[in-house]
């Protein structure tokens, strides 16, 4: 069991030590990685940054949960900080169980919730700037201050002036 | 009453406010959802975000009617993006 947010590379080799052991039959592996484009966007680093206290003890009540609903699992996650070029290892998430259908359906569900939870976040940078990920497609999300109605002339009647 | 809660903020949040904590004075006793209504109201740049942004109290995700007092860790998680 090992849980860690880190500016240092990832190891495959500790990631799959802290999860092997004589009744492990099975050990998946997972490891997410810096991609070249995202949503159409092409993207040439990644900055990450954490919430590290927080993030190592979100960790560790996801895989209380997994642990809870797979016997005889053991999990671990490394999460990577700093700047990440393209093909850089940016999460290391393992799971062992006594058999693979165990393992595989912990990994799976440990790299989902990891995503969701986990206070970790990204930063592109690509030919269009720097961006958030996530951050411009949360906004006025359910906002409890619209700033809708501009009085009585909806801006769709804009359209039909001029030209 | 009121009481001065420090506010730790991350990623989009932090260059948003231009710091990474802030302090803000709300009326005691004060709740995570009071925390979230006091930042956008003194930071008018997070205020399209209300929602977006979750509130964490001593390292664990908060609700709304959670309490907040003096001393806790409080922090202001915009949405994650980790993997």
């Amino acid at each position: 069991m090992s849980f860690s947010v880190t500016d240092k590379p990832l190891s495959l080799d500790q990631a799959f030590a802290a999860v092997a052991h004589p009744g492990a039959g099975a050990v998946v592996l997972f490891v997410g990685m810096v991609r070249d484009e995202n949503l159409g966007r092409s993207v040439v680093r990644l900055d990450y940054e954490a919430y590290p206290s927080m993030a190592v003890r979100e960790m560790q009540r996801i895989a209380d949960e997994i642990e809870a609903r797979y016997a005889g699992v053991r999990l671990s996650v490394a999460h990577r900080v700093g700047t990440l070029e393209v093909g850089a290892l940016a999460v290391l998430c393992a799971a062992s169980a006594p058999h693979r259908g165990e393992a595989f359906a912990a990994c799976r569900a440990l790299i989902d919730a990891v995503k969701a939870r986990v206070p970790v976040w990204k930063r592109e940078w690509g030919h269009e700037g720097p961006y958030w990920v996530g951050w411009e497609d949360a906004r006025c999300l359910g906002d409890d201050h619209p700033e809708h109605g501009h009085g009585a002339h909806p801006g769709h009647e804009k359209a039909s002036h001029g030209l | 009453m009121t009481q001065t809660i420090t506010v730790l903020l991350f990623a989009a949040a932090r260059e948003t406010v231009g710091s990474a904590e802030t302090t803000l004075s709300l009326a005691a006793p004060a709740t995570a959802r009071a925390v979230l209504d006091a930042l956008t109201e003194a930071h008018p740049g997070l205020r399209g975000y209300h929602r977006a942004m979750r509130v964490a109290i001593n390292g664990a995700y908060a609700r709304d009617d959670d309490p907040v007092a003096a001393g806790d860790e409080v922090a202001i998680i915009p949405p994650v993006a980790g993997g």
